[in-house]
């Protein structure tokens, strides 16, 4: 057995995330308020893959931000794994719409970022680290300078980064949105195959429909001004997920669903 | 496994090919060397011809071989040594000083919005004042040693550095600051691991500035009033209408900020080694 499969064990069984009647209202420059999210309910179980799914501005960014303590509600309350969200927690990592790394460090000194500022065991990590360059194909590059990479592979080394931790939870912020449609549909199929291997309770936020099905377990739909939950859509794709389910007909079936569920506020 | 990199085809690897990446440059800094070289070498030609045929008057403007001959006869001379070694310290020495001050003081400001806010105005203010200006005031204050010397130089390359300080702490990637904030850094590692590195390359694009501008102050402020230094030699060289030698201290001045100006770009090479993909 690997290094990699130990947050798997990490989050079995234990309580997931837990968002109760939460609401997040923002100042706006004339001195108003615009309400980003009203009144979410939600439960994430340990290992589920959940996906927030909406048009832009109906605070799916908000609420993940919410989930990784960078914001602090206006009322209601985040649990993660029974405490209260929060920043800088070790059983976390998120990973951004843009890579964000940082070019005076080789890729893997970029993994290593959140092991140092978290201090964590440095030789275990770097083990880990090695690892998951060789998950994502990054191996002969972990000397190389950021700038020389592609915008997958920076997105790549930005994934390693975020699991370098071993988090039993990771939130993604539209990771994949700046990307080529091709670049994206691969490190889709990888990040399934990663999430399924790896077994952690994901959170991802997208605006892409097809994206959502194939990765996730659940996908809660949500409309824009005020930011709410319309509707939460199982998805019953069988696991684990291969290129292949990208186009079957339950996929589409399961599109069409979601589509129905956010048609009316787009 | 082996060294090689082995990319994967449809994400496009880096290069690999750095000899003939490297042979390139070369004939690329060739051909870039050569117009320059082609227009200096005919100045020179074209003034020393005016010279021999006497189109100008040989005490007033000297012959470049003149020049010469005077710069040569001078690197045997103490005195010349003296001066050189005296308006080096004096600028390497204010150029230390004003550049620390400047990071510091401008990191001190940066940091907190409010002291920005209040001194932003002020600095744009005396970055804008011609600062050789002070001159006279310094050699009051501090006599006529190297100490008013030293303090022009600081004074001089300070400001741009403190913009650049100020203007660099700005360019911080929004994404970034979230992305260490999500770890829980503290502000000292926001500031080493994120804001400091993000920095750099303005606040050395500002050191590149100073290192020239300390030299110019260092002169400045020995032509006001100073006992030695090149500044010195020059004023009395011309005050003895040795014009050929007043030129070579000039041409030696040209050598010596030349070197500065090539060690500062190259620690900023060192230092600063991702600038140009960043």
């Amino acid at each position: 057995m690997t290094v990699l499969a130990s947050g798997q064990q990490a989050v079995r069984g234990g309580e997931g995330i837990s968002i109760r009647g939460l609401s997040k209202a923002y100042d706006t420059a004339d001195g108003g308020q615009v309400q980003a999210l009203r009144n979410v309910e939600l439960d994430i179980a340990p290992g589920e893959f959940v996906s927030f799914l909406g048009p832009s501005g109906c605070g799916t960014s908000t609420l993940l931000h919410l989930v990784a303590g960078l914001l602090e509600p206006s009322t209601g309350t985040v649990q993660v794994f029974g405490k209260p969200a929060a920043a800088g927690r070790k059983d976390s990592a998120i990973m951004l719409q843009t890579p964000v790394l940082f070019p005076w460090r080789t890729v893997l000194e970029n993994i290593m970022l959140p092991v140092e500022v978290l201090k964590l065991d440095r030789d275990a990590a770097r083990e880990r680290a090695l690892e998951l360059l060789e998950l994502t194909g990054l191996s002969d590059f972990k000397d190389t300078n950021v700038w020389e990479l592609s915008g997958g592979m920076r997105q790549r080394v930005s994934l390693a980064r975020a699991l370098v931790t071993d988090p039993p939870l990771l939130m993604m912020d539209e990771p994949f949105s700046a990307l080529d449609e091709f670049t994206r549909e691969r490190l889709n199929i990888e990040l399934a195959r990663l999430h399924e291997e790896l077994g952690r309770t994901s959170v991802y936020v997208t605006h892409n429909i097809s994206e959502a099905v194939y990765l996730s377990d659940r996908v809660v739909c949500m409309r824009p001004r005020p930011g709410e939950i319309v509707d939460i859509v199982d998805i019953v794709l069988p696991r684990p997920r291969r290129g292949g389910h990208l186009m079957s007909a339950t996929a589409i079936e399961h599109e069409n669903l979601v589509r129905e569920a956010i048609a009316e506020y787009i | 496994m082996t060294s090689t990199a082995t990319p994967i085809p449809s994400l496009g690897a880096p290069s690999s090919n750095r000899r003939s990446r490297r042979s390139s440059r070369g004939k690329a800094m060739l051909s870039q060397a050569m117009p320059p070289t082609i227009v200096l070498v005919a100045f020179i030609a074209l003034w020393e011809i005016a010279c021999r045929a006497g189109w100008v008057n040989e005490i007033i403007v000297p012959a470049p071989t003149n020049v010469a001959t005077s710069l040569v006869d001078m690197l045997d001379e103490g005195y010349f040594w003296d001066a050189t070694w005296v308006t080096m310290s004096e600028t390497l020495l204010g150029f230390t000083i004003g550049v620390i001050l400047a990071w510091v003081i401008g990191t001190g400001l940066g940091m907190f919005a409010w002291a920005k806010r209040a001194f932003y105005p002020i600095v744009v203010g005396f970055q804008i004042t011609p600062r050789v200006a002070l001159a006279p005031l310094f050699l009051t204050w501090f006599g006529f040693g190297i100490t008013s010397k030293v303090v022009m130089a600081a004074t001089i390359c300070f400001f741009p550095v403190l913009l650049n300080v100020l203007v660099g702490l700005e360019t911080v990637d929004k994404n970034a600051r979230t992305f260490m904030r999500s770890l829980g850094a503290s502000r000292w590692e926001e500031y080493t691991k994120l804001i400091l590195p993000s920095s750099l390359p303005l606040i050395f694009a500002g050191i590149k500035n100073a290192i020239t501008l300390a030299l110019i102050g260092a002169i400045v402020a020995e032509f006001v009033g100073a006992s030695k230094g090149m500044g010195v030699l020059i004023k009395s060289l011309n005050f003895q209408l040795d014009v050929a030698g007043g030129f070579a201290v000039i041409v030696a001045l040209m050598f010596f900020g030349l070197i500065l100006y090539w060690l500062v770009e190259y620690i900023d090479s060192k230092v600063v080694f991702w600038r140009s993909h960043a």
